[in-house]
């Protein structure tokens, strides 16, 4: 029967995005646990925009911080994506897929600041880019990269 | 400058959504986009595929017969040879009481096949297979099924058929953004269930056709419904019950022999006469494989 082909082809799509769904949610949530854990741990480390420091005497030693990340959506939400477009509005499943991305960006900048004993991140910047643009049907999936400049006190 | 470390609010970057009712909601609004586009789609195109001019059919048939493309079925031998000739001339003396559009010429093709069937494709190009030769008792039973098919090329149904096939791919190839490979594998795929639907009006329109000129060649009407009682009878070999009416192109055969009947009646045909025996290049071709 040549419509089986057709039919195995429509289970397989709803199989990946049953799959997905619950994959995609523990996956996420686990993150999220993740990131509140760290970001409270991390928070005697202030990450701020502002440019230039306060002048002090004696000048702070500096140095580049970073954290770089990459993340991808699942099946699910990625359909759902799609479908969002045909008829606009907020799509919701990439909200939390940047959420999670800049925040955990921020937090591995933070790491790398800890590990050199500073006390604070300024004039952190952040760099977005979408790894499966240009390709057809890819997975969603950003890298994000977050920089700034560590504040190490003097002995 | 003091600095205080702020705790990242949740709930203002990332909103809370019900991700299965979305999902629901959307893709029902999707089929229904679809469907409706799909639909405009295949009826515009159905009905500008009629108007398109019989020249430019025999290009496109010609570009498909006469390049040695795969589509031409070559009789296999002298016997085939024969039926095709037999066969071409049963056509001429039926569409002599037709109305074919201008420029528009029938040529039939025998094919050495066991399978009961007969189609019209592009540019009056009608396919008649070995076994549905070996199933017509009479000349007159075989005339039906010609003349049916012969309506179809004369109601332009194959270019309705292409032209509205055609928009529809164009839609859905845009409308998902899909290649038009993929689209064109669904809608020309066996679950087109749009496709059967609009087929089945054709369908009666060539029944009425065909028996008008079987009727307008010998006289009467007598054994044109023996083509439909071969379909019954082998589908009580093979499957018990014929599938709901708008799962199938063609009409019910049951109901079709019942409108045929209705349609001799008021037209007032002779529904009794003497059936003419097949050609003998018909005769004896074998129903085998």
């Amino acid at each position: 029967m040549e419509g089986f082909a057709e039919l195995w082809q429509v289970l397989f799509v709803i199989l990946l995005l049953v799959l997905a769904f619950f994959t995609g949610r523990i996956a996420e949530r686990r993150h999220y646990k993740s990131i509140f854990r760290r970001e409270d741990v991390l928070a005697d480390i202030p990450v701020i925009v502002a440019k230039t420091l306060p002048p002090a005497n004696p000048a702070p030693a500096t140095a580049l911080v970073r954290g770089n990340v990459v993340v991808s959506v699942d099946y699910f939400k990625r359909f759902l994506a799609r479908l969002r477009m045909i008829f606009g509005g907020r799509i919701h499943t990439y909200e939390s897929l940047l959420d999670r991305a800049r925040r955990e960006a921020i937090l591995r900048m933070q790491e790398e600041a800890r590990a050199l004993g500073a006390s604070m991140v300024f004039n952190m910047r952040f760099e977005t880019s979408s790894i499966s643009k240009g390709r057809r049907d890819a997975v969603g999936t950003v890298e994000v990269l977050a920089y700034g400049t560590a504040v190490i006190p003097n002995e | 400058m003091k600095i205080r470390h702020v705790k990242v609010p949740e709930g203002i970057n990332v909103s809370r959504h019900r991700p299965l009712a979305d999902l629901f909601v959307l893709t029902a609004g999707a089929v229904a986009l679809f469907a409706f586009v799909g639909m405009v789609a295949l009826l515009i195109g159905s009905y500008a595929g009629r108007y398109i001019p019989v020249s430019w059919e025999n290009a496109m048939a010609a570009a498909i017969f006469e390049t040695g493309g795969t589509a031409e079925p070559q009789p296999a031998d002298v016997t085939g040879l024969r039926a095709e000739a037999a066969l071409q001339a049963l056509a001429d003396k039926l569409a002599a009481n037709m109305e074919l559009p201008e420029g528009l010429r029938i040529t039939v093709h025998y094919l050495d096949d066991p399978e009961i069937n007969a189609f019209a494709t592009l540019g009056g190009h009608v396919i008649v297979l070995r076994g549905l030769i070996h199933r017509m008792p009479d000349e007159n039973a075989l005339a039906m099924v010609l003349g049916h098919e012969i309506a179809h090329a004369a109601n332009r149904d194959v270019m309705a058929n292409l032209g509205g096939t055609l928009l529809l791919q164009l839609a859905l190839a845009t409308l998902t953004g899909m290649s038009p490979e993929t689209a064109e594998g669904l809608v020309w795929g066996p679950n087109a269930l749009l496709l059967r639907r609009f087929g089945r009006d054709a369908e009666r329109r060539a029944d009425r056709d065909g028996l008008a000129a079987v009727a307008a060649t010998y006289g009467h009407v007598s054994g044109a419904d023996a083509f439909f009682r071969t379909l019954l009878e082998e589908m009580g070999k093979t499957v018990p019950e014929e599938g709901p009416e708008f799962l199938s192109t063609h009409p019910l055969t049951a109901g079709r022999i019942e409108d045929l009947a209705a349609l001799a009646t008021a037209q007032g045909w002779a529904t009794g006469g003497d059936p003419t025996p097949l050609p003998e290049a018909l005769r004896n071709l074998g129903g085998g494989p």
